[in-house]
């Protein structure tokens, strides 16, 4: 209660003459930079705020993603871990069809299809989509995430990560490395080659490595990665590393063929983003466990397929608030340029949803060198970051912040309210299929998607007292 | 008086004679970035050091919070008086004063007095700079009108205020928002204090003997008069940890000896009325 | 062997620091004894027991830091440095890498870095969710913000119930909490008297009479205009009693309020009977007894007797008149007492906040008799500063009084206090006399009335205030009801038409 005997510590939030009578009493406030929230959303936010199950519930879904220790346990083919059917083909990003997919996605389809032998070649791809051929659904909605295209078939091998506690499994398939791939959209011979690589030589090898070593403990890579200079999405070389480390001697005991040994550590080795199919499946996992709670305001995915930009948020379910997908700003390749880049795109998202990449860039100031800006604004983004996210995560931690917890669990309500949006940090690919990566940068998601998130979670919210009685109106 | 605009200040009501008195120079003899301390050439009835705070300064009892980035140095000279003190450069002037003797009884003490030191029990040594055995000796002796122990330990300590004295401090304020404070052992600590510690330590014991305590010391006392609210005892004795480097723990110490040492049970005020230590 | 004894002063290190340098310095390479620690007896005596010479400290004094190294006679040197640096001023570190922190945006993140009370002032429509970051941090808060829906006060207020913290508010203007004037508030000394106060101007009339008297308080506590209304049930009210019973230094608990509906002024006298600390529950309007008198009441009960207030009289002649008054207000409840106070003697008086809805003043707040108008009032005040702020409103209104000939009086309140204007009669004493002026070139002799709402140690000057405008001419009251009543007498008894 109320302490009447020593002089309060005074915040404020409002006029700042209110602040300066408080100085002229020699006691200094601490001021909140208070502006109105996006215009419209107030009647939203006070419905929410009244809402008794609103602060509870929310606590709940952030306990429940920080509790959540995923471990590498598997490398299964997608049929077996998925269930998928062999015209069944996940995406990146929230629900779209072959109408609309971006250039990258429709490549990746297709080059899948060519994988499944559904098709030849692109063209005759094309026309199975277009008469609805093949079925398409969110990796998401599957318990998994894909990077860029994020496609996945029913051959493709996926790594399996389970949380230790509970049994919950999440999914994502195995990098392919960099240059022309599918997830960019290639689908080339190269590309279904390596595919089948994958699905022959090294899912299999990495599933006896994981069977004899055990789970591999993904949270405290992750960990110790970002006090190596990662930030696990854009930047994850010291944590592909570490993992390597952690898997080399099973790999070698493993009874597979030396020449494929040899090979599987050239392709890790050659890839500094392998461990991001990790990473990102780590993100998943904790934040499903923080889905569908009731009242909760807490987002649990950020997912981008190359035409929208969706959100999904803890209360609301299977809803998805969507707005076109922003571009990209930042660095292009050689030879590249902004005429040549596709918009936003990938399930990696993930990754800030659930406290690292964009939202650890502290923690890896050297990504400024591939995104753009200044070691300066690595800090600030981080920092910035706490104004919208509800806890500070207790494993991954930010050395030059004096080791503070990086800011994990992004509300939407703080996001309307601050007007504050979560940074993103990714790569750019082409805009036509097949081309490739050509840049990476920073991208600031639509606030539209988290206004309409509120207006959402404002409908389901329970009033206190007289139902419907809660508006702005004329006091009595 | 300058004719610079004033800044306000906020005082300790301990210092109110001195500031608003007859005005005179005062030297500044220490500082450091949170606090410049005066040395008063005519304390007349009051305290022959100021301490002049900035807002992270804690508040002592002999105090005038000013907001301030820069306090007067080492050397300066500081006029004060008239309701004002007056640096090279600026000029405060008391607005707001606070009263740095907390409202308690000694029912309102001994009620729960016995739980300060159960939180001091879950402290680690390294927290202490003063071994928690000698201060419950020290606390006792006071308490019954021996302040011999108390003598031998003043000064003891690198500190601009030495552990022993934060302890011995503790004591004599809870020993005098009691009643308890027989007048010959205020006087011996203080005249001993004049000689055997720094000048600022045997201000502020001076202060205790007055009941004179910081806001921290004052928050612990009244969250312990409450009706038992753990959260709020600990809450209290947290900020008053976070005090200085061992300060806070060993004023805490002197304050818990006095209130669960057995020297005041059923003892008897200076004046022969006996304390109650039974809870209501 | 070589042995370097200092004696310092003026720089200072706290006793952590000094310890961790004389172990640094001890651990140096070559460093047989290290000693770093103000110069009492005590610490000399274990400097002596180190070894060190008693000579060399001859003299020293408590307040002398005393510095002594013992080495081989090629480490001193080092020792010497590592001290030295170990003495430097170190910069404070920062745990955010670069620079200070962003400024948080939202009360929920700004209480994340501490606090115990929040003050909030943005425009009602977004007060209730600042609000709740605060009840749902567990601070309390004053809410000065209005125009909140009365259904998310009672909302906030059921919260703050469960979180056991206190909402003031909302349309709190005033607080005083631990000794700091929160709002509109006055410089009060410490004292016995706890305020629980539905009004703010109220409480500020209240505490400057105690002030006058001597008397400080505990704590003003507002609980803004509607807690006492038959929907709010005067939760806050009640609340904030409980607060002040139980704070051991209140030994009086006054309630304040215009009078409320009649359940809930039941529910406040039956709690306040309950109370263990003796109170008074002063519902203060028309027909129910002033300010002036419920401050008598109040230091009846404390034992003291009430005296009269300082006036300050103009230097000028006084005496009855003919016409009208016409009273310009900053204060709501201090324009209540007023218009209650006159229409008992004069009758209808017009106002923008009229005692009865056939007095309402049109909305050029115009009428030929008398008129009373709270420049405080919401329709009045939308989309600029409050009047005790900004004064531009009453002093073009005084210069328009002083050339109707209908004008015999102007009343006035002036409230002094943290976040009112810093000098306020530097504007209005120009102004009242200029109207006087103007009024005794068209041959009338124009009074005016000034209700000083001020304690002696207000930022404005209390005093000085009262001087300047009984200067300009004006009779300068620390009771507004004394003020009422002196208008009154100025106009009453001389022929006037009632309007």
């Amino acid at each position: 209660m109320i302490q009447l005997d020593d002089s309060p510590a005074m915040v404020t939030v409002g006029a700042s003459l209110f602040a300066d009578a408080l100085t002229a009493q020699v006691t200094t406030p601490r001021q909140v930079q208070w502006a109105p929230p996006v215009a419209g959303s107030e009647v939203d936010l006070v419905a929410i705020a009244a809402d008794i199950r609103t602060h509870a519930a929310t606590a709940e879904s952030v306990r429940r993603l920080t509790a959540t220790s995923p471990c590498w346990v598997d490398v299964l083919p997608a049929r077996e871990a998925l269930g998928l059917g062999p015209r069944e083909f996940l995406h990146a990003g929230p629900p779209v069809d072959w109408a609309h997919a971006s250039g990258p996605v429709r490549g990746a389809l297709a080059g899948a299809m060519i994988y499944e032998g559904l098709a030849q070649n692109f063209e005759e791809a094309e026309r199975i989509a277009a008469q609805d051929g093949i079925s398409l659904a969110p990796c998401h909605s599957r318990a998994a995430v894909g990077p860029m295209a994020g496609v996945v078939s029913t051959s493709m091998p996926v790594s399996v990560l389970e949380d230790e506690e509970s049994g919950r499994r999440a999914y994502c398939t195995l990098n392919e490395g960099l240059g022309r791939v599918l997830r960019y959209g290639a689908y080339a011979p190269e590309v279904i080659d390596r595919l089948r690589w994958l699905e022959c030589v090294l899912g299999p090898l990495l599933s006896q490595t994981l069977r004899r070593r055990g789970p591999v403990d993904v949270r405290s890579l992750i960990a110790q990665a970002l006090q190596m200079g990662d930030e696990c999405h854009n930047r994850n070389r010291a944590a592909t590393s570490l993992l390597l480390r952690e898997i080399t001697p099973d790999i070698l005991e493993s009874g597979a063929r030396g020449e494929d040994i040899v090979a599987a550590f050239r392709f890790i080795n050659g890839n500094d983003h392998f461990f991001l199919n990790l990473s990102m499946p780590a993100g998943k996992l904790a934040a499903d466990a923080a889905r569908d709670i009731p009242g909760s305001t807490m987002v649990v995915a950020m997912a981008r397929n190359g035409t929208e930009f969706g959100i999904q948020v803890s209360g609301t379910g299977d809803e998805w608030f969507t707005a076109p997908a922003p571009p990209v700003k930042g660095l292009y390749f050689a030879g590249f340029g902004p005429e040549d880049a596709g918009l936003d795109i990938g399930d990696s998202t993930i990754t800030e949803t659930t406290g690292i990449g964009g939202f650890a860039m502290a923690a890896a100031p050297a990504i400024v060198l591939f995104v753009g800006g200044e070691v300066a604004d690595a800090l600030e983004n981080t920092l910035r970051m706490y104004e919208i996210t509800l806890v500070e995560n207790p494993f991954y931690k930010v050395p030059i912040l004096a080791f503070r917890g990086t800011p994990t669990g992004i509300d939407a309500t703080l996001v309307v309210r601050s007007g504050v949006l979560p940074a993103v940090n990714t790569g750019i690919a082409g805009r036509e299929p097949g081309v490739g990566q050509v840049g990476a940068g920073l991208v600031v998601p639509p606030m539209s998607v988290f206004v309409d998130a509120v207006r959402s979670l404002a409908r389901r919210a329970e009033p206190q007292g007289a139902p419907g009685a809660l508006g702005v109106k004329e006091p009595s | 008086m300058s004719q610079t605009q004033a800044s306000p200040a906020w005082a300790s009501t301990a210092v109110g004679e001195l500031l608003c008195g007859r005005v005179q120079d005062a030297t500044v003899f220490a500082s450091t970035s949170v606090a410049s301390y005066l040395s008063v050439p005519e304390p007349r009835s009051g305290t022959p050091v100021i301490a002049l705070l900035t807002e992270q300064g804690v508040r002592l009892p002999i105090g005038v919070t000013v907001a301030a980035e820069k306090l007067p140095e080492a050397g300066s000279t500081v006029r004060i008086g008239d309701g004002s003190v007056v640096a090279r450069d600026r000029t405060w002037r008391a607005v707001r004063w606070w009263d740095p003797r907390p409202h308690l009884t000694a029912e309102d003490l001994f009620r729960n007095g016995a739980k300060l030191l159960e939180v001091l029990e879950d402290e680690p040594p390294s927290a202490f700079g003063f071994p928690l055995a000698d201060a419950l000796n020290v606390a006792n002796a006071l308490a019954v009108g021996d302040a011999l122990p108390a003598l031998e330990v003043i000064g003891l300590g690198p500190g601009l205020t030495p552990a022993a004295d934060d302890v011995v401090a503790g004591a004599l304020a809870v020993l005098a928002l009691c009643g308890c404070l027989h007048d010959p052992v205020r006087v011996a600590v203080d005249i001993h204090a004049s000689t055997h510690t720094t000048a600022l330590s045997a201000a502020l014991l001076a202060a205790a003997g007055k009941g004179q305590v910081i806001p921290q010391a004052a928050a612990v006392l009244t969250a312990l008069a409450a009706a038992g609210q753990p959260v709020r005892l600990r809450s209290a004795c947290a900020s008053l940890f976070s005090v200085g480097g061992t300060s806070g723990h060993d004023l805490c110490v002197g304050m818990a000896a006095i209130l669960a040492g057995s020297a005041l049970a059923g003892g008897f005020r200076p004046n022969g009325e006996a304390i109650s230590r039974s809870p209501r | 062997m070589s042995t370097r004894v200092e004696l310092r002063h003026g720089i200072y290190r706290d006793s952590v620091v000094l310890m961790q340098v004389s172990q640094a310095v001890a651990a140096c390479r070559g460093v047989t004894a290290a000693i770093v620690a103000m110069a009492t007896p005590l610490n000399i005596e274990i400097y002596e027991r180190l070894g060190f010479d008693p000579a060399a400290v001859d003299g020293a004094s408590p307040n002398d830091l005393l510095v002594a190294v013992r080495a081989d006679d090629d480490a001193l040197a080092g020792a010497t440095a590592e001290l030295e640096r170990q003495l430097a001023p170190s910069a404070p570190s920062q745990s955010d890498g670069f620079g200070s922190p962003p400024a948080p945006r939202t009360l929920a993140s700004a209480l994340r870095r501490g606090g115990s009370l929040a003050l909030i002032s943005v425009p009602g429509q977004h007060a209730f969710v600042e609000a709740m970051d605060a009840i749902q941090a567990g601070v309390s808060v004053m809410l000065f913000s209005d125009n909140v829906p009365v259904d998310q006060e009672i909302v906030l207020k059921d919260a703050a119930a469960r979180h056991d913290v206190l909402v003031m508010g909302p349309d709190c203007g005033t607080a005083v909490v631990g000794g700091l004037g929160l709002g509109f508030a006055n410089a009060l000394r410490p004292g016995p008297v706890g305020i629980v106060a539905a009004s703010g101007t109220g409480a500020q009339e209240v505490t400057c009479l105690l002030d006058a008297d001597g008397v400080g308080v505990t704590a003003v506590l507002g609980v803004g205009g509607r807690d006492l209304s038959a929907a709010v049930v005067g939760r806050s009210t009640l609340a904030a009693m409980k607060v002040l019973d139980e704070h051991p230094a209140t030994e009086f608990v006054v309630v304040l309020s215009k009078p409320p509906d009649p359940k809930v002024a039941e529910a406040v006298r039956a709690a306040a009977a309950k109370l263990r600390t003796p109170s008074l529950v002063a519902f203060v309007g028309m027909g129910q007894g002033d300010l002036t008198a419920a401050t008598a009441q109040i230091l009846v009960a404390l034992g003291r007797t009430p005296t009269a207030y300082p006036e300050w009289s103009p230097s000028c002649e006084r005496g009855t008149r003919a016409g009208f008054i016409r009273g310009l207000f900053s204060g709501g409840t201090l324009c209540d007492e007023a218009m209650a106070i006159a229409a008992g003697r004069l009758g209808p008086i017009a106002s923008n906040t009229p005692l009865r809805p056939e007095w309402a003043l049109g909305a050029d707040l115009k009428a030929p008799g008398h008129l009373m108008i709270d420049f405080g009032d919401d329709r009045l005040t939308a989309g600029r500063p409050h009047p005790m702020i900004d004064q531009s409103l009453r002093l073009e209104r005084i210069a328009q009084e002083g050339s109707d000939p209908a004008c015999a009086v102007l009343l006035l309140d002036v409230v002094l206090g943290y976040g009112a204007h810093p000098d306020p009669a530097a504007e209005l004493a120009p102004a009242i006399d200029a109207a006087r002026e103007n009024a005794r070139r068209g041959g009338r002799d124009l009074a005016a009335a000034v209700s000083l709402v001020g304690s002696r140690s207000d930022p404005q000057g209390r005093d000085a205030t009262a001087v300047t405008l009984a200067a300009a001419g004006a009779s300068v009251h620390l009771s507004n009801a004394m003020a009422a009543r002196t208008a009154v007498a100025l106009v009453e008894g001389a022929a006037d038409d009632p309007a």
